[in-house]
């Protein structure tokens, strides 16, 4: 049996392994031109007063197709964000068991989505639903997300064969019985009408959160648990399906349709960009000149070259990985402590979504719907003091262990000076972006495209654009792209959830009507977040969290911009604590060698930093909203 | 069946377009749900939902089909095309405040069958219709056609976009979110828009000269899904048809029109400047946009809309009945 199983395996492989790269070449491609009609339109209106028809709405069908369209590569290529840290421990056997009850409900679940999608299509045909704008059928895009799903259940569905064949083959193959149909029970007894009856919408709501810990634990990807679970727990609160079936179409699809979420995938292929075009090695050159003489200098200039690159990047991980593939080895050749090494990069790339632009703060504008244009501009200050406070301690560090960070050779003033030219890319980008925001030749939202063709153009000048350079940045950035929308999807069926079961309300209600001092209700936050991130991918769980949250901070008079501040410090912890620190994974794949405790016993003293920040914050809001009340007036 | 239990509590989710904090919901929408508590006995609870929190508000009208919501309150233009009569409501210049425009729209809804076929896989409660669009600049006080001429003007849906166009000035879309700064820092002069959410987008900081032209406006609409409305007891049917109709399209209207007239007060007191557009300025107007309502009529009939027509005429009358009955929004 098993060898039959493989020769399915092998075929189906050859069927979806090239389909899935080629929708995700079709997915690049929309990638690539994303940028153009928002930068014609800013253009338009800078130059001739005029607009791009539709770029807005463009813009939203371009992010839909390039999610869908990506999904299944994303799951092929690399899979889609999990917890792994307990089923990592578990034997192989029994990981293989876990995994199959894990892939069976996903491919079904994701057959169900894209059966739901393919379905709604073909309503929006009888119904003549066009397009407000361009007045282009809908339908079309209601397909192209179906076949996207459908896509991704068959991927999934190779994933589920392959830990179902090795499962078979070992001897503890009779424990597959209970899993396969554990996972068979729980996606249909429910449609089938054996749900709990009776339950409130408050307990239903607990529940849920319960099954969904389970499901993330059991190594489920985070976007599908998350949106699983909310399937479930609609069937439960409505007492029957077509509700959770009609959610399964309409809540992916806005999700992906959704202009502010464009700026995700553009301000991630700035960076990715302006890393191909060479701009984190010359700023890392530029800080190693100036600062590698000093005893720890190279990862000073490691930290002070994250936050160069975080002002023109807008994601963590991204600046991580950029950072750390210049700076780790370095450091390593000059006999670094790597603990500090890696450490102070997992923590400096965190700096991504401090320094603007940054994908962390448009995630909690579009949850609380405050300005990303104060938030970017509410972050520049504590990004630098931050930065300032990582440069302080390596400074101490390196007082009290010498060895563990020696110095650098010396450069003369001269050297110095002609380094300097270095940052001018950054720079230019930075005030670029910064700069067209402030003067108002571009919104926020726009700005993300402005920069990705900023960062092309600064490239074809470098003289460093090559097919291959395009094809490896738009790889990354969807891959980015696609793993963080599938979590908003889950997101957005969970919330739906728990919104009908009315527990974020009643959780809101219960802490602002607690009466104690307000400072320590944040300070219970600021906990939370950081125990949460400790678990979670930190945006998932901030998109989480923050809606019920949100509502009591304000209530307790706190400002919304300086929360978002305090609230994406607590973000770049998650980054990078035990267990799941994914800046921490990010450096350990770079850092070839270095054990994972390691990494994370080097972050310690940045961690300290960053919670010095926070509470110099609370003391000090004005380090946060002094930029924005005197640029916003 | 369970309708011969009648002590038994119905609970209605309702989707809404507006937030909690809009006067509609405030003085319209939460007072009719706590009068049908109160008629019901506490047996139809109907529980409120701010936008995209319990479907997202683009996908309203699926979601009250499929029964995510019990109750959605939605701008028809969310599902474009599946409502091809309500665009005859943003049809530019022709009301004179939001309760006009409302009652007009519920009285096509009675008057024309064509029009509630439209809706029949809902239970229609009420229609109504947004405040009126304003003109709103930055810099300088929009008095007549050659003041607009040119100017980069926002506006947020393509109707609007259209209106602006044929006016003869340049238009720009950007999102509400984004129009406090847009105009702001001069990448626009003015926006056209209801006079209502400019508080909450923080646009009366940017934008302090406005000039009363009563644009246009979108067309709403308030329905239950159809399973659930089968379900519910007929006295309780009866409860929510009584409360609802005429009278909540007069309340939504009003409500709107009282927001507008109470906001451009503030922003009066505020020291911005308000001009209403003479009647002779906005025949002028008119006569610009007067080929947007004929292109309206020539395509509905060519999709085969024989009253087309009759339908608009039936719109421009009832407009000016209730012009007369009505106090608009602004005074
Ligand atoms: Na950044
Ligand atoms: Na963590």
């Amino acid at each position: 049996m098993a060898t039959g199983l493989s020769l399915v395996i092998k075929r189906l492989e050859t069927i979806f392994g090239p389909l899935s790269k080629f929708s995700n070449y079709i997915s690049a491609l929309f990638l690539c031109i994303m940028p153009l009609p928002v930068f014609l339109d800013v253009l338009a209106r800078f130059m001739f007063k005029g607009a791009v028809p539709g770029a807005i709405e463009i813009e939203g069908f371009m992010l839909l197709i390039i999610v869908f369209l990506g999904l299944a590569f994303t799951q092929v290529h690399e899979g889609h964000i999990r917890i792994e840290f307990l089923v990592s421990r578990l034997p192989k056997w029994a990981r293989n068991v876990t995994d199959s009850f894990a892939y069976l409900i996903s491919t079904l679940f994701f057959f169900l989505m894209s059966s739901q999608l393919v379905l709604k299509g073909f309503q929006k045909i009888q119904d003549h639903e066009i397009s407000y704008d361009l007045e282009i059928p809908t339908s079309i895009f209601w397909f192209i997300a179906g076949a996207g799903a459908l896509l991704l259940a068959l991927v999934v569905l190779v994933d589920f064969l392959k830990v179902l064949q090795r499962s078979v083959e070992s001897d503890k193959r009779l424990w597959l019985v209970p899993a396969l149909a554990a996972s068979l029970f729980l996606l249909f007894a429910p449609m089938l009408g054996l749900a709990p009856s009776g339950l409130s919408g408050a307990a239903t709501g607990v529940l849920g959160m319960c099954l969904l810990f389970i499901l993330l634990f059991l190594g489920m990807p985070i976007g599908f648990g998350m949106a699983f679970t909310g399937f479930l727990g609609m069937i439960v609160i409505y007492k029957g399906v077509k509700p959770s079936l009609a959610m399964l179409a309409i809540g992916p699809y806005s999700t992906g349709a959704s202009y502010m979420l464009t700026v995700v995938p553009l301000f991630i292929l700035m960076g990715e960009l302006a890393y191909h075009s060479g701009i984190s090695k010359d700023l890392f050159d530029t800080a190693s000149k100036w600062l590698g003489r000093l005893r720890g200098g190279l990862a000073m200039s490691s930290v002070a070259g994250c936050a160069g690159f975080a002002a023109v990047c807008g994601d963590s991980l991204a600046t991580a990985v950029t950072m750390g593939t210049l700076a780790v080895p370095e450091m390593k050749k000059k006999n670094y402590d790597m603990s500090l090494a890696t450490g102070c990069l997992a923590a400096g790339g965190t700096l991504g979504i401090l320094i603007p632009p940054s994908v962390g703060f448009i995630f909690y504008a579009i949850v609380t719907e405050e300005s990303i244009g104060k938030l970017f501009i509410a972050g520049l200050v504590p990004g630098l003091l931050l930065a300032g406070m990582f440069i302080v301690s390596i400074f101490l560090i390196a007082k009290l262990r010498p060895d563990a960070a020696p110095r650098g050779e010396p450069t003369s003033f001269k050297e110095k000076i002609a380094s300097l030219k270095g940052v001018v890319g950054m720079l230019a980008l930075f005030v670029l972006i910064l700069g067209g925001i402030l003067a108002g030749i571009f919104s926020p939202v726009e700005g993300g495209a402005i920069g990705a063709v900023g960062a092309f153009v600064y490239a074809l000048l470098r003289k460093r654009v090559t097919w291959k350079m395009i094809v490896l940045a738009s790889e990354d950035t969807l891959s980015i792209t696609c793993k963080l929308l599938l979590i908003l999807i889950g997101v957005g069926i969970l919330g739906y959830f728990l919104a009908a079961t009315r527990l974020p309300f009643s959780l809101a209600e219960f802490i602002t009507g607690l009466h104690v001092n307000r400072y320590i209700i944040f300070t219970g936050v600021v906990i939370l977040f950081m125990v949460l991130g400790c678990l979670l991918n930190v945006i998932p769980m901030i998109l989480l969290v923050l809606p019920t949250i949100f509502p009591s901070i304000t209530a307790l008079g706190f400002d919304p911009i300086w929360f978002g501040v305090v609230t994406v410090i607590t973000m770049e912890m998650g980054q990078i604590t035990p267990p799941i620190g994914v800046n921490v994974f990010a450096i350990a794949s770079v850092a070839k060698g270095v054990p994972m405790q390691d990494i994370f016993r080097g972050i310690v003293p940045f961690l300290i930093c960053m919670i010095i920040c926070v509470v110099l914050l609370t003391v000090f809001p004005q380090i946060a909203l002094y930029l924005p009340s005197v640029l916003f007036q | 069946g369970r309708q011969a239990y009648s002590a038994d509590v119905y609970q209605l989710k309702f989707a809404s377009e507006y937030p909690d904090k809009h006067p509609t919901v405030i003085n319209g929408f939460m007072p009719w749900i706590k009068k049908v508590k109160e008629l019901s006995g506490g047996r139809l609870v109907i529980t409120f939902f701010n936008p995209n929190a319990l479907v997202p508000a683009r996908q309203a009208y699926d979601s009250v089909v499929a029964g995510v919501a019990d109750i959605v309150a939605s701008p028809c233009h969310w599902v474009h095309g599946k409502f091809p009569l309500a665009p005859v409501i943003q049809l530019p210049l022709i009301f004179n405040g939001a309760e006009a425009a409302s009652l007009t729209t519920w009285d096509l809804y009675n008057e024309f069958p064509e029009w509630r076929r439209e809706y029949r896989e809902v239970k229609v409660l009420w229609q109504w219709a947004s405040a009126l669009f304003e003109v709103h600049t930055k810099k300088k006080l929009i008095r007549t056609l050659e003041d607009l001429h040119g100017k980069k003007m926002i506006g947020w849906n393509p109707q609007i976009r259209h209106i602006i166009k044929e006016l003869g000035a340049n238009p720009i879309e950007v999102t509400p979110h984004d129009t406090y700064l847009a105009l702001e820092r001069g990448m626009a002069d003015g926006v056209i828009c209801p006079i209502a959410p400019m508080k909450a987008y923080k646009i009366t900081d940017a934008a302090k000269y406005h000039t009363i032209v009563d644009m246009m406006c979108d067309p709403f609409y308030a329905a239950v899904n159809k399973a659930k409305w089968n379900s519910l007891p007929s006295d309780l049917k009866k409860i929510l048809i009584d409360t609802t109709g005429d009278k909540m399209a007069r309340i939504s209207g009003k409500t709107l029109d009282e927001g507008s007239i109470r906001d451009s007060q503030w922003m009066k007191a505020q020291g911005h400047t308000f001009y209403v557009l003479p009647p002779s300025e906005k025949m002028r107007w008119k006569k610009k946009v007067q080929g947007i309502h004929e292109e309206w009529i020539r395509k509905m009939e060519k999709k085969g809309y024989k009253n087309a027509r009759k339908i608009h005429a039936e719109v421009l009358r009832l407009a000016e009945k209730y012009a007369k009955t009505t106090v608009g929004g602004y005074k």
